[in-house]
């Protein structure tokens, strides 16, 4: 089934490249028609991957008629490239949709990264050697780059790629880069793990190399910080799970897992703190997106754990929970960036202060954040608590070690974190009066756009709702790294376990019940009057939209996280950005290794 | 027969749930006084009289706080339904996951909190602060504790917990018996969260209200249950054992009324922090020692 999948998958990566150059140098196509065409391409590769993953193809892989003699570049498609796919085309698509219809600054070029990006992550995904992996790796992170403001924002992506794309090189190297040789037996294993993990963990702004993660989004316009959250966040996932779980050593021993789960469990609670305490709308949605990848983080240390105590039951529960992570965190990225967008684009601003009562003015707008962060926070009918409860079902089944509690205790105080998050995000930009005339004249998004925003709420509400579906999608990769087929999904997720759709269901009889006897109970309809503020006097009239301070202005929830000196900064040479310091050890280790792979 | 037996009980279930949700507060406020006490029957009485008022709504405010208060009863409701009062095995019995429970809680404080930041006045929003961050001390001990009583009992369905219990198949180990003593004060914490009825009116005031009531029922029930599984009825045990475990209900019921009362004449100044902080510290020893125990099977 994959023969004709890869090749039709490869053109499509050609057509997206081709059609990123043609719209960042060549003169002719309208903004409308590259966006259009890049949303079919992108729709082409769902509806194929989406046929390969419910038919359940056999891996098949490909050389490319490039590369160095007697090191063919090699491309393979198989369960988990499939299920990683399948999001990334899927948001590619309606990315691109939107992008055609909404007009801003720098719009053709802009297209052009985003062709250029999605390129990139396909071609990363259905890498089968190190060298493509690289390639792909760079032209993604490339893409967004160009996109970002010239400032010192876009450093730190750089030296994040270059760190993520040395570890590959550096990890694949030893072992011939080849994927098909190296899996399950990497030469070097030890040296193999610490690459993958620090590489694409940096990628996914893991901790220690957490800091970037949030200035870089804030750097880039909006369009760009939703590839970083919607695409090269998940391509991390992706070369994390593909180097860890898939090439890696499947009998490593169970420590190893602790670096991870440490990594994660601080990257799940700084992510979460900065989402519920920082004023701009964008920086706080990365911090959502910065404790999805801990999260990520912990549900692939658990399957290492799982594996070392061959808990085959404790791996599925988890590897399930990562891949539900990383599917809704291409959506619910890609979502919420696109929205804090065009937020910033109609009331001027995303600092949350300066907003508020949004809901009336962009409903649309204000579904799509909704929408977003029901998929983000662990709240009951959305896609994150399907996966918090797939965590804790892993939790429920871990060996007994006291210091599983840790765990435990990060990923339950990331959640209420996010809760807050949510509530803060939604309530002050969103809800309330608003605090200025540019939130109070916004507008909607364009008719034309809606489609797209809407597809991807759809998207983001359905995988929350039918968690067991979703995942059946994700079986053949589970089989693929796990060696067993999960269990039916249906005892999961369906009357017992996490019952979502009889409750819902349930809620939706009982709400239709209290909202009728509550219309036959005789009281009046309502009457609209001016807000009790606690008997203060009305706003005079230079104040046309209230006393702004009698609102909240989104700071009070928690206080600013402190700045934790993770990285020394290097204070004999001024004003040196760390990326650079970053990029420079990560160049030293290379040569060391390659040096090491000399002298062997 | 038993499919038949079970739809009954959940159907006893919830009208009991419902009529005793606003007597257990009525009770509360009665025990609590000494003088010139009301009546218990007065939630009631204030709820029947709201619905028959006409609703004032603050100009510009969305569709969140208008319908919100339907939402809120709506998902407190959906707790109860999951939380057994006097019989194992009703119909909602293997959905009753303590992990979605727990997180219909959780979305019960979260449309509270949304509604008062709609409401766009400072006072909404300092009680919506306030809510929020209380929520988050005691939203991770709900969680920790959740997890510990699952880790204790092999299981992380409440049904099937109190169909142990009630056999003497769990005892109550130190890990349960800790997570339970957090969750009764988290459930306390509940109850002096800040309130926003000053921004509600009519029949949205009733039902706001309706539902914080049926809330704390439904958590009295949870722990209650839980900490003292005497007396509870199985779907076809019969006739008498449904008597019993109605009456055992009722018995528990009454006791945590008393002890609410104690805790609101006795308690009132205590902080709420440090008591979420010690809830905290229970529940983060629960669960090492749920942990660190042997195989729950």
């Amino acid at each position: 089934m994959s023969d004709p999948i890869l090749p039709l998958l490869v053109m499509i990566v050609v057509a997206l490249l081709a059609l990123g150059v043609v719209a960042r140098f060549l003169a002719f196509g309208s903004r409308q028609a590259v966006g259009l065409a890049g949303a079919g391409l992108c729709g082409l590769g769902f509806m194929l991957t989406f046929l390969a993953l419910i038919v359940g193809q056999d891996p098949g892989s490909m050389a490319l008629p490039l590369g160095l003699p007697g090191m063919p570049l090699v491309l393979a498609f198989d369960p988990l490239a499939a299920f990683f796919l399948l999001p990334i085309f899927l948001t590619g698509t309606t990315s691109m949709a939107f992008a055609a219809e909404i007009a801003d600054a720098a719009p053709k070029a802009s297209l052009a990264g985003l062709a250029l990006c999605l390129a990139g992550v396909v071609l990363a995904i259905l890498a089968a050697d190190g060298v493509v992996l690289t390639i792909g790796l760079a032209m993604a992170s490339g893409a967004v780059w160009a996109m970002g403001d010239p400032g010192a924002g876009r450093v730190p992506l750089l030296a994040a790629t270059g760190l993520a794309a040395l570890s590959v090189l550096g990890a694949t190297a030893a072992s011939g880069f080849g994927f098909a040789a190296m899996r399950g037996h990497p030469v070097w294993p030890f040296l193999f793990y610490g690459l993958a993990l620090v590489g694409p963990g940096a990628l996914a702004g893991l901790a220690p190399f957490h800091a970037w993660l949030i200035p870089a989004h804030a750097a880039s316009p909006s369009r760009g910080a939703a590839l970083l959250s919607g695409a090269i966040q998940p391509l991390a996932y992706y070369v994390l799970i593909r180097m860890l779980l898939d090439l890696g050593d499947p009998l490593a021993p169970g420590w190893w897992s602790v670096p991870v789960l440490a990594s994660g469990l601080v990257t799940a609670l700084i992510g979460g703190w900065r989402g519920a305490s920082d004023m701009d709308l964008g920086a706080s949605l990365a911090g959502l997106a910065q404790r999805q990848s801990g999260l990520v983080a912990i549900g692939v240390g658990l399957v290492m754990v799982g594996r070392a105590a061959d808990l085959a039951g404790l791996g599925g529960f988890a590897l399930a929970a990562v891949l539900m992570l990383a599917a809704t965190q291409t959506v619910c990225g890609t979502l919420a960036q696109l929205a804090a967008g065009a937020v910033q684009a109609e009331a001027g601003s995303r600092r949350i202060v300066l907003l508020g009562g949004l809901i009336q003015s962009m409903p649309v707008v204000a579904a799509g954040m909704g929408a977003a962060l029901l998929g983000w926070v662990a709240l009951p009918a959305g896609a994150g608590f399907a996966a918090v409860w797939l965590l804790f079902q892993a939790l429920l089944v871990v060996p007994h070690a006291p210091w599983f509690v840790l765990i435990a205790a990060g990923v339950a105080v990331s959640a209420a974190l996010a809760g807050v998050a949510l509530v803060r995000i939604f309530g002050v930009a969103f809800l309330g009066r608003p605090r200025g005339p540019r939130a109070a004249g916004a507008m909607d998004i364009a008719r034309s756009a809606r489609p797209a925003m809407w597809a991807l709420v759809g998207v983001s509400v359905g995988i929350g709702l039918f968690p067991g579906l979703f995942l059946s999608l994700a079986d053949a990769a589970v089989h693929q790294l796990l060696g067993v087929w999960p269990d039916d999904r249906g005892i999961l997720f369906g009357w017992s376990g996490y019952p979502v759709l009889p409750l819902l269901l349930a809620a939706v009889a009982i709400g239709v019940t209290v909202a009728q006897l509550i219309r036959r109970s005789g009281a009046p309809p309502p009457r609209e009057a001016a807000a009790w503020h606690d008997g203060f006097a009305p706003a005079p009239a230079w104040l046309p939209f209230g006393d702004p301070l009698t609102q909240s202005a989104g700071a009070g929830f928690l206080p600013r996280l402190p700045a934790i000196p993770v990285l020394p900064r290097w204070r004999w040479w001024p004003r040196v950005n760390w990326g650079l310091p970053t990029l420079l050890v990560a160049v030293a280790m290379l040569l060391i290794a390659l040096w090491w792979i000399g002298r062997a | 027969m038993t499919i038949l037996l079970s739809i009954l009980a959940q159907l006893l279930h919830m009208a009991a749930v419902l009529v005793a949700a606003p007597l257990l507060t009525g009770l509360v406020d009665r025990l609590s006084h000494r003088r010139a006490a009301p009546d218990v029957l007065l939630p009631w009485n204030a709820v029947l009289r709201l619905l028959r008022k006409q609703p004032i709504r603050a100009i510009g405010t969305s569709a969140i706080a208008r319908g919100g208060p339907v939402l809120a009863v709506t998902f407190a409701i959906l707790t109860a339904f999951l939380i057994p009062s006097f019989c194992v095995g009703m119909v909602s019995a293997p959905s009753a996951d303590l992990l979605t429970i727990a997180g219909l809680f959780l979305i019960g404080r979260v449309v509270l909190v949304l509604m008062a930041m709609d409401t766009g006045t400072g006072g909404g929003a300092v009680s919506a602060t306030e809510i929020a961050r209380l929520g988050l001390t005691a939203e991770p001990v709900l969680l920790l504790a959740v997890l510990a009583i699952g880790l204790a009992s092999g299981t992380g369905n409440l049904d099937s917990i109190l169909a142990m219990r009630a056999d003497g198949l769990v005892p109550g180990t130190p890990a349960i018996t800790l997570a339970l003593a957090a969750l009764a004060l988290v459930g306390w914490s509940y109850g002096q969260t800040p309130s926003i009825d000053a921004w509600f009116s009519g029949p949205d005031l009733a039902l706001l209200r309706v539902s914080d009531q049926i809330r704390l029922l439904a958590w009295c029930d949870l722990v209650g249950a839980l900490a003292l599984p005497f007396g509870m009825a199985t779907v076809t045990g019969g006739f008498k054992a449904w008597v019993i475990g109605i009456l055992a209900w009722i018995g528990r019921t009454l006791l945590a009324a008393l002890l609410l009362a104690i805790v609101r004449t006795v308690g009132a100044r205590s902080r709420v922090r440090t008591v979420l902080a010690l809830a905290a510290a229970l529940c983060g020893i629960a669960a090492v020692l749920a942990f660190a125990g042997g195989d729950p099977t």
